[in-house]
């Protein structure tokens, strides 16, 4: 019994150490990642667009050429071609440096031809005319979706932003599993047991299980994904330098089929089959009207032993795995490897699982839904978790450290609610912005960044919780019911217009904006300051069996037949 | 209610033992447990499969680091799984 109670208490006690020490940073990941999941979506709706049908009728040979006119030496390379829609239909051409040649594959080289090999190559070719794109090839966040999505993974923090997100996501698979040890055996009771006219306490403990119980395999996927992401690397280093003597292709290449990758024979060959026919050929294959994206893959480009990857992902939401990819051998066009649709084998699919779960790619916006509510609730299962904390150190025990305890919880409230406005007014900054400032959008992020820590600073100074939430609450209601104005009055896309003309996008933003709005300002409309005092004994009475009641009261929940008041 | 204290440890350096064994001990453990597994099983199979089981035995490591009492223990734990995983790849290799 003894040896229960310890590893109840020790668990109970990581549990809240860990919950309390990753909690801003898990309710920046999951808030700023419900925005994400419509990153394309808010994208478009920034730039008054409709969606573009995707455009397979790319020459590659012309993209390849126009590289080629820029100065960049092709040879030897590995290259990776994309079209995309957004912002402005390009095709994207990157190319990683090539390592400096030690063998007589390319002794032949002059010392200029070798300083190229040495620069990376990262092009925006425009599909129409086949010259270098305006568009900049900045991979910094340059659009409202786009910032919002880095920001779900700390983009923001040079270099470690997104380890540190990972980090944060296992230590929340952590404090997963130690919450469900903590919980184990009371585990359905909690599922059914809501005391919304109990105390105070009870009412976030009630909150804090059972929304996390409700929450919970979507937690999981999402702790498991999220710190695959950042710590991909961390795993990848001692496979690379202890099986494959530091080559991390080969590494990757078990990964995904899209990560495979060719050894240069060191010979040049010039003759080879054209490119554009052997992509036909696989998009023929496929039959599929309906493509997502085609992604091109070159390696060692007029090498003896160049090869040819086209990675086609349809769009069809009745499939989970919708990429079929074609490998082809360019010299004589010979098809080297193929994966059709229907290749759900789990070695060549699990990054593309891990990708299709976090993004929730599948199920089209019915899942994004799902995942949106899911993610808002499990942003309410790290405040209340917050908050069982602090009401729990409310007492005259921890009188000497009220004043630390109180500041720690206007801060934490103010960094969580905060962002909600800080969100709402940076989708108001990007309509009332005129697109042709020099530094528009860093001036932007500026301004949300700024805003954010304003209320920080705020409510570190107001303290009161109810307040602090309740004000947050106002702001981000009442910026939210601007956003559908500032987009009408910016574009002439009204809601009433932009359906009817196509723009579903700048339709279902604004829509969505409204519908929080009203949800916000209902909730905050409705909300009462609530006392710690406020207990019903009638309450208590009525569900005399009541156990969840010891975890408030500091009891093991192995006890089982703890009784009320004991 | 936060935990009975009784129950915690309650030196500094048994505490930051601890929270080193689950970074360092815990992620060595899992990394040499999975090179192990790739010799023994096959690459293809362990490498695609630690996307997730890499998380999950770091995890379960943490969870072992705080189950046992003592934080020499804990780390006695884990260095017998690394030196057990080491053996099996030295094994598996020659």
């Amino acid at each position: 019994m003894d040896k229960d109670n310890r590893n109840y208490n020790v668990y109970f006690n990581t549990h809240t150490v860990t919950g309390i020490v990753i909690s801003i940073g898990l309710f920046v990941c999951f808030f700023a990642g419900c925005f994400a999941l419509f990153k394309d979506n808010i994208n478009r709706w920034e730039s008054n667009e409709a969606p573009l049908q995707y455009q397979t009728d790319i020459d590659y040979e012309r993209i390849l050429a126009a590289v080629e006119n820029e100065g960049y030496s092709l040879d030897g390379r590995n290259y990776t071609i994309q079209y995309n829609t957004i912002p402005v239909p390009h095709v994207n051409v990157r190319s990683q440096p090539l390592p400096t040649p030690k063998d007589t594959a390319h002794s032949d080289l002059k010392l200029s031809a070798l300083e190229q090999l040495a620069q990376p190559i990262n092009l925006n070719i425009d599909p129409v005319t086949y010259e270098q794109s305006a568009l900049s090839t900045d991979t910094s966040a340059s659009q409202l979706g786009t910032f919002l999505n880095q920001l779900h993974f700390f983009a923001q923090i040079p270099g470690v932003g997104m380890m540190l997100a990972s980090l944060v996501s296992l230590f929340f698979l952590f404090a997963i599993v130690t919450g469900v040890i903590v919980h184990w055996k009371k585990i359905i009771s909690n599922f059914f047991t809501f005391r919304l006219k109990s105390s105070i306490k009870n009412l976030w403990t009630d909150a804090h299980t059972a929304l996390g119980i409700i929450g919970l395999p979507f937690q999981f996927m999402y702790a498991l994904t999220g710190a695959f992401f950042g710590l991909i690397i961390v795993i990848f280093i001692p496979y690379t330098f202890v099986l494959f003597g530091g080559d991390f292709n080969k590494t990757a290449g078990y990964l995904s089929p899209s990560f495979k990758s060719y050894e240069s024979a060191g010979e040049s060959v010039l003759e080879r089959k054209n490119i554009n026919g052997l992509v036909d050929n696989t998009l023929a294959e496929l039959g599929k009207p309906n493509i997502e994206r085609v992604r091109v893959n070159l390696f060692n480009y007029n090498d003896k032993n160049a090869h040819l990857s086209v990675e086609v992902r349809v769009d069809d939401h009745t499939l989970f795995y919708n990429v079929a990819i074609n490998i082809y051998r360019l010299t004589d066009g010979k098809l080297v490897y193929q994966k059709n649709l229907e290749d759900v084998s789990y070695v060549e699919n699990v990054a593309e699982t891990v990708s299709k779960l976090h993004f929730a790619k599948y199920g089209g916006y019915f899942m994004k839904a799902i995942y949106f509510i899911l993610a808002l609730i499990t942003c309410f299962v790290i405040i209340s978790g917050v908050m069982v904390w602090l009401v729990a150190r409310e007492k005259k025990t921890y009188a000497h450290k009220a004043k630390f305890n109180r500041s720690v919880g206007a801060i934490y409230i103010g960094v969580c609610l905060g962002l909600y406005p800080a969100i709402a007014l940076f989708f108001c900054l990007v309509k009332l912005f005129p697109p042709e400032i020099d530094g528009r959008f860093g001036i932007m992020s500026n301004i949300f960044f700024l805003s954010w820590l304003a209320f920080i600073i705020y409510a570190y100074f107001i303290k009161n919780t109810f307040s602090i939430s309740r004000q947050a609450l106002i702001l981000a209601g009442g910026l939210g019911f601007l956003v559908p104005i500032l987009n009408g009055l910016q574009s002439g896309l009204w809601p009433w217009k932009s359906l009817n003309a196509g723009y579903v996008d700048s339709f279902s933003v604004d829509v969505s904006w409204i519908i929080m709005s009203v949800i916000t300002l209902l909730a905050t409309w409705k909300a009462r300051p609530v006392g710690k005092k406020r207990k019903s004994k009638e309450v208590i009475k009525e569900n005399p069996q009541d156990i969840s009641e010891s975890v408030v009261l500091g009891k093991p929940v192995f006890n089982l037949n703890a009784t009320p008041g004991k | 209610m936060p935990a009975n204290k009784k129950y915690l440890l309650q030196t500094r350096l048994g505490r930051t033992s601890k929270i080193l064994a689950i970074f360092f001990g815990g992620l060595f453990a899992t990394l040499s447990v999975h090179l192990s597994l790739a010799i023994w099983i096959g690459y293809a199979q362990v490498i695609s499969g630690s996307v997730f089981t890499v998380f999950l035995l770091w995890v379960f490591f943490m969870l072992m680091v705080y189950w046992i009492e003592k934080p020499w223990k804990s780390w006695l734990f884990l260095l017998v799984i690394i030196l057990v995983s080491v053996l099996g790849m030295v094994l598996g290799q020659s």
